[in-house]
C-alpha cells in the first residue's frame, strides 16, 4: 500500500539504498539514454551517483539536501523550462523519489563506506565469509537471523550438496549423532559423494546450456557425453578452469571428457549465441546488449568486446556426430555500430587486450592451405594457429574474473542471492553487496588452483549458510532467502518422501517439463504446473500403496494420530503442531476411500509450499 | 493524485500505484453504488458489477491458419489467369467482389467482413514469418518482443479472472516450424502471467486426468488440506513462493470449474453439427464458447495444415470450405449472442502462396503479395481493402504490413498502438514501432 511505503521511506533515507531500489530503475529508462555512456548531451551523467554529483557542462545539477535547489529536481516539474525528460512526464511518484534521494544526501555526513575495517587475513574460506559478514550486519545496524536447528539444517545441506531431503533414517543419524565437528563430516561425506556430482552437473548444465526445450535435446546431452563430462569433473573436482578451457578449446583428449565438445557442438556454429553464451561463464557477464552499440549501462563492455567474443569462435564448425573443427583462415568479420561505422572485429578480451593476428590487406583471400593443419587429413581439422585455443588460453589463466564469476554465481546458488546481482550480470553496472568479501573469495579461488570443493565447503560452512528465514533486506544476507526446489530435487525428494525406488527418468523428466526453471529472478509458479502438481499421474503413482513404499506403512497404522505424524516426519521431517493435526484429522475424517487417505494425505504434505521451498 | 500520475505505462505498474488504480478504476465503473469492496475479485461474485465487466470486456478470436492459406484459393481469386488454379470466383453479397468459389458461405456474408488485399511482408520462411506476423514488427536480436495474445492479455485482460486471459488451443501439437514457435517465449518482455494456456486436443485430457481416479469429494478435501497448509506457511513465513503456488492454484480451480469449456464433447450438438466435424472447426466452436463465457484471447491453431508445397489444389480444395463454414457460424453466431461489437475476429496466416505451381503441383510461400480477413470490434464492415495486380504477383493499391495490421488491431480494440513499454534496462520499444499508420478505412 501506498502508506505503508511512506512509513518504510522514513526508516530508510539511506542514499545508497534509495538510488539502488528507486532511483537507478527510474533513471535506467529515463535519463541514461541522453546523459549515460553512450551520450552525454550537455556533459552530464547520471548512471551513477558519482557521475550525477559531478554535474554537467553548466555545472552542478545536485545541491545535496536541498532539492528545491537542484537542477535535476527543478527540471522534473511539469511546468519546468527546460523540462526533463524532454518529451515525457515522470509521475509524481518517481518524483517523489528524486526529492527523497536528494534530501537523503544532505543527511548528517556519510562515513564513505569502501574500505572496511576487517583485516583481509583469514585462514579459511568460512572464516572470510563470517568475518566480513559480520561486519556487514554490524555497519548496517541489523542482526543476523537465528541459526537453524540442526533439523532443518540437515535438509537444507541434503538439498544443496545431495539434490534431495534426507531419508528419515539420515536425518535421524544426524540428530543423535554427538561429535562436534558432526556439520563438517556431514559435508565432507556429502561431497565426496556421486550424488554431489549428479547435484552440480544438473546445476552447471543448466547455466552453461539453459534447460532443454524437448526431449531428444535431452538424450543428445547424454549420448555426447556432455552430462558424464560435467559429473566427471565435478565429481575428479578437476579445477574450474581447466574445465572451462576443456568445453571452449572442446578438443578433449581423454575418454572422460569427450563430452565437452558440446558446450560448442550444440549451439550449431552460431557464432554470435557460443559468444554469448561464453561470456557470463568467462567475464560473469552478459553482453547480448553490445551487438549493435556500446553497452548503453555498463560501461566498460563495447561493441569491440561482444565482437571479438565472436571472432574467437567464428572459424569454428561443427562436423556431424564427429566435434567442432576449425579453420586456420578466415573469420575476418568487420562489425558496425547504429551510426554505420565499421571496425574489424579482432578477437578481444573484456581487458582490451587484443589476440595478434595479421589481417589479409585489402582484397587479398587468405590461402587455405593444408601445411597451416596438425593433420590436414582428420576429420576434424585442429588448425597449428587456433583462435579459439588462443582465446581459451587467455580467459582461462591470466582472467581474474573468471573466478570472480564461479564464486558469484556458486554463492547465488547456496544464498539465493548473488553478491553481484543478477549473478550473470557482474559488470559496472550492479555494484556487490560485499565488495571486499567477492574480492577475497575470488583471490582466493584462483589462488586454490579453482577448486570447487574446497570452495563449496567453505560457504556451506559459514554461519550465513546455516541462518533461518526471516524479512531482512535481501543484499544484508541478514536473513536466509527464500529458494525454490528445483525440478530435480523435487522429483528426488517425493521418491525419498513416498518411498519409491530410486530411480525414475519418467518422473524427473514429468518435473522437469513442468517446472523447467532453476533459482529463477523471480518466482513464478504457472497454471500448467499446479495443474502438473494436480493431476500428473507419475506422481500419484508414488501415493498409490505397495511395496513397502511411505503408503503402504500408512495404510497398516490404525490410528489417525499415528498416521499423521508419519506422514510429517516421512515429508517434512518434523512433526506437526497442533492447528496441523486438527486439520489433518479433519481430512482424513472426510476422506471416503480408506485405503487411498494415507496416499491423499502425502499428496497434501509433498505439494503444499513448505516441501517447494527450501529450509 | 492527477489524473496524470495515473496514467501507467504501457505493461510496468509499480504494485503501490496498481493497487491505487485498481481502487479508483472500481469507483468509476460502478459509479460508487457498489458499497463495500473488499477484494478486487470478490466483484464479480456481485451479479450487477459482472454484467458490467462482461459488457465492457473487450475479446478477441485469433484463427491462427498456420503454415499460410493461399490468398488465390480465398479472398484474392483471379479466374481464368495462369495463377487461378481450377476452382475460379463467385460473387459475394458485396457488389463488385469475388471470393474463391471455394466460400460460398463467407460470400453471403461479406458484408460482414473485411478483407485485406494488399498484405506485404518481408518474411518467407515460417518461423520468421510466424514470429512476425505473431509479433507484430520485425525482431530485434536480443528482445524477445510479446504476441499479440500477451500483449492483449496485459493491456485488456481481467484480473483475477476464472478463465486465464490468453487461451491458445492447438489440437495438433507438432507442427515443424510451428512447433519451435510454440515452445519458444510467447510473452516476451511482459513476463510469464502473459503466456499462453495451452488446451484442446490432447491437452484438455490433462485437465481431466485425475477426475477418473480420485472421488470429486476427496479431490476437494485433499485441495482444502493443501491450501490450508500453504496458506499457513505463507503466513508463518511470509513466503512468497507459497504466495505464487496458491495464486496458481486458484486458477487451476478456476479452470477446472470451467473444465467443461475446454472438452469439445460437452459442447451443444447441434451446434457442433454446424460447425462441422474437423478438429478446427470444433476448436473454433470452443473458441466461440470460451468467448461467450467470458474468456479475453482465443488463438486457434490446427498444426500447420496450410502449408501445401504438395498438391495444393487437391488439399486447399478440403481445407478451405471447413474454413469458410466457420467463419459462417461464427461470425453469425457472435452477431446473434451481441458479441460481435465487442470481438475482433482474426484470420490469417503469416503469409500467401506463390501464383505458380511448383513441381509436386503446390503452391510455394508468398509474403509479396496475400490477404487476410479480420471484423468485429472497432471495425467498419464490409470493406474490401487493397488489390493486387492481374495475376496476384504483386500489390498494387495500398501495400499494408504487419505493423500496419498491428496498428488496425489495437486500435479497433481500444489500446494505443504506440504506447511506449517501461522496461528498466532496455531500449525503448513501443507496441507497434515506427508509428505506422492503421488502415484507416476499416477502422469504424
Amino acid at each position: 500500500m501506498i502508506a505503508a511505503g511512506t512509513i518504510r521511506a522514513a526508516f530508510c533515507a539511506d542514499p545508497g539504498e534509495l538510488w539502488s531500489s528507486k532511483i537507478r530503475p527510474l533513471v535506467d529508462v529515463n535519463c541514461v539514454k541522453c546523459h549515460g555512456p553512450l551520450e552525454q548531451k550537455s556533459g552530464l551523467e547520471l548512471d551513477t551517483p558519482e557521475a550525477a554529483f559531478k554535474g554537467g557542462d553548466d555545472g552542478k545539477v545536485i545541491v545535496p539536501g536541498k532539492p528545491e535547489e537542484s537542477l535535476l529536481f527543478q527540471y522534473l516539474d511539469p511546468k519546468s523550462d527546460p523540462h526533463m525528460p524532454p518529451k515525457k512526464q515522470l509521475g509524481s511518484v518517481e518524483i517523489a523519489s528524486v526529492r527523497e534521494w536528494i534530501l537523503s544526501l544532505g543527511s548528517e555526513s556519510r562515513e564513505s563506506n569502501a574500505k572496511t575495517n576487517v583485516a583481509g587475513q583469514f585462514a579459511t574460506i568460512t572464516e572470510a565469509v563470517d568475518g566480513f559478514m559480520a561486519e556487514g550486519w554490524s555497519k548496517r545496524g541489523v542482526s543476523a537471523s537465528a541459526p537453524l536447528d540442526d533439523r532443518g539444517w540437515c535438509r537444507r545441506i541434503y538439498l544443496d550438496l545431495a539434490g534431495r531431503i534426507p531419508a528419515a533414517s539420515e536425518l535421524e543419524n544426524f540428530l543423535q549423532t554427538g561429535t562436534e565437528r558432526k556439520r563438517e563430516e556431514l559435508v565432507d561425506s556429502l561431497i565426496a559423494s556421486d550424488e554431489y556430482a549428479v547435484r552440480m552437473r544438473e546445476l552447471w548444465d543448466v547455466f552453461l546450456m539453459g534447460r532443454v526445450k524437448r526431449e531428444n535435446q535431452e538424450e543428445r546431452r547424454i549420448k555426447s557425453g556432455w552430462w558424464s563430462f560435467l559429473e566427471y569433473s565435478f565429481r575428479e573436482n578437476r579445477p574450474w578452469n581447466e574445465t572451462v578451457r576443456e568445453m571452449l578449446v572442446a578438443r578433449p583428449a581423454k575418454e572422460e571428457l569427450k563430452g565437452a565438445y558440446w558446450f560448442l557442438f550444440e549451439r550449431r556454429d552460431e557464432h554470435q549465441l557460443i559468444a554469448e553464451a561464453v561470456s557470463p561463464v568467462v567475464y560473469g557477464t552478459r553482453i547480448n546488449c553490445a551487438q549493435c552499440h556500446d553497452h548503453p549501462l555498463a560501461r566498460e563492455i563495447k561493441q569491440a568486446h561482444y565482437w571479438g567474443l565472436v571472432a574467437a569462435f567464428n572459424r569454428s564448425k561443427n562436423v556431424k556426430d564427429e566435434g567442432v573443427a576449425e579453420s586456420a583462415v578466415g573469420g575476418y568479420v568487420n562489425f558496425t555500430n547504429l551510426k554505420k561505422e565499421s571496425q574489424p572485429a579482432l578477437v578481444t578480451l573484456l581487458n582490451g587486450k587484443t589476440l595478434p593476428e595479421t589481417w589479409p590487406a585489402g582484397d587479398q583471400k587468405e590461402e587455405d592451405t593444408d601445411d597451416k593443419y596438425m593433420d590436414p587429413k582428420a576429420k576434424v581439422r585442429v588448425p597449428k594457429l587456433s583462435r579459439r585455443e588462443a582465446f581459451a588460453d587467455a580467459a582461462t589463466q591470466d582472467n581474474p574474473l573468471l573466478a570472480r564469476a564461479f564464486v558469484n554465481r556458486m554463492w547465488s546458488v547456496f544464498m539465493g542471492r548473488g553478491l553481484v546481482h543478477p549473478a550473470d550480470e557482474m559488470n559496472a553496472r550492479n555494484v556487490p553487496s560485499h565488495p571486499e568479501l567477492l574480492d577475497w573469495l575470488a583471490r582466493d579461488f584462483a589462488k586454490s588452483g579453482y577448486d570447487i570443493k574446497r570452495l563449496v565447503r567453505g560457504l556451506v560452512l559459514s554461519r550465513v549458510y546455516g541462518l533461518s528465514r526471516g524479512d531482512a533486506v535481501p543484499e544484508s544476507f541478514a536473513a536466509a532467502i527464500e529458494r525454490p526446489l528445483s525440478a530435480e530435487q523435487l522429483a528426488r525428494s517425493w521418491r525419498v518422501a513416498s518411498g519409491a525406488p530410486k530411480e525414475d527418468e519418467k518422473l524427473r523428466r514429468a518435473v522437469v517439463m513442468s517446472i523447467p526453471e532453476v533459482l529463477p529472478k523471480e518466482y513464478n509458479a504457472t497454471f500448467q504446473q499446479a495443474q502438473f502438481l494436480e493431476n500428473s499421474p507419475v506422481l500419484a503413482e508414488l501415493l498409490k500403496p505397495g511395496a513397502g513404499n511411505t503408503a503402504e506403512r500408512l495404510s497398516r497404522l490404525q490410528n489417525n494420530s499415528e498416521i499423521i505424524r508419519e506422514a510429517f516426519l516421512s515429508v517434512l521431517g518434523r512433526l506437526p503442531d497442533t492447528e496441523e493435526v486438527s486439520a489433518a484429522k479433519d481430512f482424513l475424517k472426510e476422506q471416503t476411500n480408506k485405503s487411498a487417505a494415507g496416499g491423499e494425505l502425502l499428496w497434501a504434505l509433498m505439494i503444499n509450499g513448505e516441501f517447494l521451498t527450501m529450509p | 493524485m492527477t489524473n496524470e500520475d495515473l496514467k501507467c505505462a504501457a505493461g510496468q505498474c509499480r504494485t503501490d500505484e496498481h493497487k491505487v488504480h485498481r481502487r479508483l478504476f472500481l469507483k468509476g465503473l460502478t459509479g460508487g453504488t457498489v458499497a463495500t469492496v473488499t477484494s478486487f475479485s470478490g466483484l464479480f461474485e456481485n451479479s450487477a458489477f459482472a454484467a458490467e465487466t462482461k459488457k465492457a470486456q473487450k475479446h478477441c478470436i485469433l484463427l491462427w491458419l498456420c503454415g499460410a492459406p493461399s490468398q488465390f484459393e480465398t479472398w484474392d481469386p483471379k479466374p481464368g489467369r495462369p495463377s487461378g488454379g481450377p476452382f475460379g470466383s463467385i460473387p459475394t453479397k458485396i457488389p463488385g467482389v469475388h471470393f474463391s468459389s471455394l466460400m460460398p458461405q463467407c460470400a453471403q456474408i461479406a458484408d460482414k467482413l473485411n478483407v485485406v488485399r494488399s498484405m506485404k511482408t518481408a518474411q518467407s520462411e515460417h518461423l520468421q514469418a510466424i514470429t512476425l506476423l505473431q509479433q507484430g514488427n520485425p525482431a530485434r536480436a536480443g528482445f524477445t518482443r510479446p504476441t499479440l495474445g500477451s500483449v492483449f492479455s496485459n493491456a485488456v485482460g481481467q484480473l483475477d479472472s476464472p478463465l486465464p486471459n490468453f487461451i491458445f488451443i492447438d489440437p495438433i501439437p507438432g507442427g515443424n516450424e510451428f512447433e519451435t514457435f510454440k515452445a519458444g517465449n510467447w510473452a516476451g518482455w511482459l513476463g510469464a502471467e502473459h503466456a499462453p494456456v495451452r488446451l484442446g486436443g490432447d491437452y484438455t485430457q490433462f485437465l481431466n486426468a485425475g477426475s477418473d481416479t480420485i472421488p470429486e469429494h476427496d479431490k476437494e478435501t485433499r485441495e482444502s488440506l493443501r491450501r490450508f497448509l500453504t496458506r499457513k506457511f505463507e503466513r508463518d513465513r511470509n513466503s512468497n513462493i507459497a504466495r505464487s503456488q496458491n495464486a496458481a492454484f486458484e486458477r487451476l480451480k478456476g479452470m477446472t470449474a470451467s473444465a467443461d469449456l475446454f472438452d469439445v464433447n460437452k459442447l451443444p450438438a447441434p451446434d457442433r453439427e454446424r460447425y462441422g466435424p474437423g478438429s478446427f472447426a470444433q476448436h473454433a466452436l470452443m473458441a466461440r464458447h470460451l468467448v461467450e463465457n467470458g474468456a479475453p484471447f482465443v488463438m486457434v491453431a490446427n498444426g500447420m495444415n496450410w502449408d501445401n508445397h504438395v498438391f495444393q489444389h487437391e488439399i486447399h480444395q478440403m481445407l478451405v470450405p471447413e474454413l469458410d463454414r466457420v467463419l459462417f457460424h461464427l461470425v453469425n453466431d457472435l452477431e446473434e449472442r451481441g458479441l460481435l461489437d465487442s470481438t475482433l475476429l482474426i484470420a490469417m496466416g503469416e503469409f500467401g502462396r506463390t501464383p505458380w505451381l511448383n513441381a509436386a503441383r503446390g503452391r510455394d510461400h508468398y509474403p509479396n503479395a496475400w490477404s487476410m480477413m479480420m471484423t468485429g470490434c472497432g471495425l467498419k464492415r464490409g470493406m474490401v481493402t487493397g488489390a493486387t495486380d492481374s495475376d496476384g504477383v504483386d500489390v498494387i493499391e495500398k501495400p499494408y504490413n504487419e505493423q500496419n495490421l498491428f496498428a488496425t488491431i489495437f486500435k479497433a480494440l481500444g489500446i494505443d498502438p504506440y504506447a511506449e513499454y517501461d522496461l528498466p534496462g532496455m531500449p525503448t520499444f513501443h507496441r507497434v514501432e515506427n508509428k505506422a499508420e492503421p488502415i484507416r478505412e476499416l477502422l469504424a
